[in-house]
């Protein structure tokens, strides 16, 4: 929808006045200079209302909710991660791998936390774990990149999407906040970690910001002066062009942003030395400073386990559940943990039969897991049938879609069907 | 009328051999030119340059030094020693077509320290690329398919008769020969066999005929008792691969969206070439369909492209450390590319994070212990009179001549000394979005 320039400029002169009188000088003419750019980037590209939120400095919504979306990346071995032990099936089909009765924390229905998950279970003992069991789509696609780009974009098809599931609900928010001639520029979603911006965040207006920490996130000299002369307006302009304009300016306002929540000067309990801790511990830090996304997007990597699968994936798990458990007691010290939902996917599960090199290899539906105290606290799914498989992978009895559909509807408040089609929401994974 | 992708390009009053369409064909084929540069492609014309591009030319002093070195790196545990050395050579030298279809190859067949654990072995793996990255495919295949550190990153040691491995087997046909929807699943797992016992021992390529399994197979239409180079040659006899191969080529070296047309046409050429990548490359670069302006400043530079281009352009003294560290900074971590499927490239380099890095340096590349003198050498080099003649300069080095419209207010604003206008005049360019365009 489109805003009259008048009305966009408006809001960014409310935003001047209320600025302190440190830097009003420089800011002033760096709009005067950037009224060009925003003649051309118009509100195809949001950036008069974008620069605006430079100025403005987060702005909470009280009653946004949180999404943690934690990655687990090259094919998580779910059998191992949440485990059928009283199935004969499982410990035959698995003679090296096999998790005993003895060491799993059990859950219900026969199934339980693999031996390391420990730091989990106390998590499901408060009644804010959710397992979602037996998540997949029809037809799995057993390469890393094509079924993680259907996780993505959630779509069988990736290679005709434009964007990803969660790119299109940050589109959406958009679309809605300039259709209201509100600011439409809070970044809504925020990747932190290594590695290029995921997929599943690729919007189609504007770049959502990706950080590997807080601290990387410093720009040198006169951001306003640096930031005005990429505003500048380019007349004939590419696509590409205008991209990295955009990219850019997204990084002079998103330096700008960080460095006030870093002199805000958040202090956070003690995390465990874990790289995901790490994330988790910034990602809590931006929560408590109310920098703005209602997504946060992070990884945990190296679950490819075709060989010696044991000696990677239980300290994985670990840290896993160790990390996951510091952001939950770290939030629920500031009653911010009742914001906060966190849902962990995988791009497949693995084979059920373990490998000749005491590995997996690539396999299909695999559980999910959501955390916090919106989660109904449960298993939704059952047990998998290890008698009953596809090709030697366990066969998906929930879409993954529809996990999606759920959080979208019942934990965002984002209507699913334009961003899912026709996935249905579930009942039974979150509180209502 | 059909349009000829692989005519060949000759200069005309309405296509001219100009600054434009060198510093299209030097900056796709290396780096940003340095004036030296481009002044001797304006001078060759287009097709001696290409010709000089594509063959052999001596290495600088400075490459065969680096090469002199390169067994105690090699020999050594640090990785990040081999990338400062590859960051320096890539500076240094005189061939930098073979250096980008190198870097071409070390993203296709993308292989990481992080599971090799071998810094000698990622070593050879890059003498590899660069021996067979502008010979023939084939024979590259067959390389890569027994090179060390290929085995280890994809389990190779793991595929044995009986218990076959998939992982080497899936990745030849889906990212580095035919692409998904080209090959089954059934054909993953029977060229699997035919790859088993294909290993690595203390280093080596080794075939452990025990453990190979000799049994009949059928791959991608081909039956017989296969080993591993049945499987390549099968692949190679397949038109898929060829189309997967020219489409990489040309979005890499010559736009990011080519016509399925031309990828056709110029993957017809590459077969008849029997995969000739020199013969292939030639061709390509000297087409009049490569020289398209619509082409021009049209694919998103890569890390190395950036932080090297700025570097070999203003001839810049900087260290390997400086270097490397940019380039991963950046997004590019030579040598421990995110996975087996390499980086995402044109708009996946760029995200606002690794865009401010490219912010800050093109501030730092020129403020460090060294730049003030250096800046008064190309002072010295290039009578620079005044403000006018220092935009002139750095619009000359950084947009083929032509002043940018959306930069004239910045240059406008340029004061002090010459020595400082001309590091701001810089700064403005090269931190630019025009410029992250090549």
């Amino acid at each position: 929808m489109h805003v009259p320039a008048a009305h966009r400029f408006a809001h960014i002169a409310d935003d001047i006045e209320n600025e302190s009188d440190f830097m009003l000088h420089s800011r002033r003419q760096f709009l005067q200079r950037s009224a060009g750019a925003a003649t051309i980037l118009g509100s195809d590209y949001l950036l008069p209302s974008f620069l605006s939120e430079s100025l403005r400095g987060a702005q909470p919504d009280s009653e946004g909710r949180i999404l943690i979306i934690v990655q687990l990346s090259g094919g998580n071995d779910g059998l191992n991660m949440v485990v059928p032990y009283e199935d004969d099936l499982y410990h035959r089909l698995r003679p090296s791998l096999s998790q005993k009765a003895s060491t799993v924390h059990p859950l219900q229905d026969g199934l339980g936390l693999h031996s390391d998950m420990r730091a989990m279970k106390d998590i499901w003992e408060r009644g804010e774990l959710q397992v979602v069991s037996n998540v997949g789509y029809p037809t799995p696609d057993r390469s890393h990149f094509r079924s993680m780009d259907i996780w993505h974009t959630a779509s069988l098809d990736p290679e005709l999407a434009q964007s990803g599931w969660l790119g299109r609900a940050v589109d959406g928010w958009d679309q809605r906040a300039s259709a209201d001639g509100r600011d439409a520029a809070t970044p809504k979603a925020l990747h932190l970690d290594s590695g290029p911006l995921p997929l599943a965040l690729h919007a189609r207006k504007r770049t959502v910001p990706s950080i590997t920490s807080m601290e990387s996130f410093q720009l040198d000299g006169d951001v306003d002066r640096l930031a005005s002369i990429i505003a500048a307006e380019r007349k004939q302009g590419s696509d590409d062009l205008l991209y990295v304009q955009r990219t850019a300016l997204a990084a002079c306002t998103n330096a700008q942003r960080i460095a006030n929540v870093v002199e805000q000067g958040q202090t956070r309990p003690a995390y465990p030395n874990f790289g995901l801790a790490k994330r988790l511990k910034e990602i809590a830090s931006l929560i408590a400073a109310d920098f703005g996304p209602r997504i946060y997007y992070t990884s945990l990597g190296g679950f490819d386990t075709h060989a010696r699968q044991a000696l990677a994936h239980g300290p994985l798990l670990r840290e896993l559940s160790e990390s996951v458990a510091a952001i939950q007691s770290d939030l629920k010290r500031d009653n911010l943990d009742q914001k906060v939902l966190l849902m962990t996917f995988s791009e497949f599960g693995r084979r059920v039969k373990e490998n000749g090199s005491r590995g997996t290899d690539h396999g299909a539906a695999a559980p999910m897991l959501l955390v916090g105290p919106a989660a109904k606290g449960g298993i939704s799914g059952g047990t998998p049938d290890l008698a009953n498989l596809l090709e030697g992978d366990i066969r998906h009895s929930c879409d993954f879609r529809e996990v999606y559909a759920t959080v979208l509807r019942d934990w965002l408040g984002v209507e699913p069907a334009p961003i899912l089609g026709d996935a249905r929401p579930m009942d039974g994974l979150l509180r209502s | 009328m059909k349009r000829d992708w692989l005519a060949t390009y000759t200069p005309s009053a309405t296509a001219p051999w100009n600054r434009e369409r060198a510093g299209h064909l030097l900056r796709r084929t290396g780096f940003s030119p340095s004036p030296q540069e481009l002044a001797r492609a304006l001078d060759e014309g287009p097709q001696a340059c290409v010709q000089r591009l594509v063959q052999d030319e001596h290495e600088s002093e400075r490459v065969l030094e680096l090469d002199d070195i390169a067994p105690s790196i090699a020999n050594g545990e640090e990785i990040e020693l081999l990338r400062q050395w590859w960051c320096l050579r890539l500076k240094h030298t005189r061939r930098p077509l073979l250096a980008r279809m190198a870097l071409f190859w070390h993203d296709h067949f993308a292989t990481s320290q992080v599971k090799v654990q071998d810094v000698g072995l990622m070593y050879r793996q890059l003498r590899l690329l660069e021996s067979h990255a502008l010979g023939s495919f084939d024979a590259f295949l067959k390389g890569i398919a027994r090179d060390p550190a290929m085995v280890r990153w994809l389990d190779g040691n793991q595929n044995v008769k009986g218990r076959p491995n998939e992982n080497f087997a899936r990745e030849i046909l889906e990212l580095f020969t035919l692409g998904l929807g080209n090959y089954t699943e059934r054909d993953i797992q029977e060229a699997a066999r035919a790859f088993t016992g294909w290993h690595e021992r203390r280093g080596q390529f080794a075939f452990q005929a025990r453990l190979h399994d000799d049994g009949e197979k059928q791959v991608l239409g081909v039956c017989g008792q296969l080993d591993g180079d049945d499987v390549i040659e099968a692949i190679i006899g397949n038109p898929a691969c060829s189309r997967f191969l020219a489409g990489k080529l040309l979005r890499a070296f010559a736009t990011p969206d080519p016509d399925p047309e031309w990828i056709a046409a110029f993957a017809k050429y590459m077969q008849s070439t029997g995969y000739d990548m020199m013969a292939s490359m030639h061709r390509l670069l000297a087409s009049e369909a490569f020289f398209d302006p619509a082409h021009f400043r049209t694919r998103i530079k890569s890390p190395v492209e950036y932080v090297l281009g700025i570097a070999r352009s203003l001839d810049l003294k900087v260290a390997g450390p400086a270097l490397a560290r940019a380039t991963s900074d950046m997004g590019q971590r030579l040598l421990e590319p995110p996975s087996v499927d390499g980086w995402e490239t044109h708009r996946g380099w760029l995200d606002s994070a690794t865009m401010l890095v490219r912010l800050n340096y093109a501030k730092r590349a020129l403020q460090g212990n060294h730049s003030g003198a250096h800046l008064d050498t190309l002072l010295d080099h290039h009578p620079l009179a005044g403000k006018k003649e220092i935009v002139r300069f750095a619009c000359d080095l950084c947009f083929d001549g032509n002043e940018p419209q959306s930069l004239r207010t910045a240059f406008e604003d340029l004061k002090g000394s010459k020595r400082d206008m001309l590091r701001e005049a810089l700064a403005v360019a090269l931190s630019s979005p025009e410029y992250q365009l090549a």
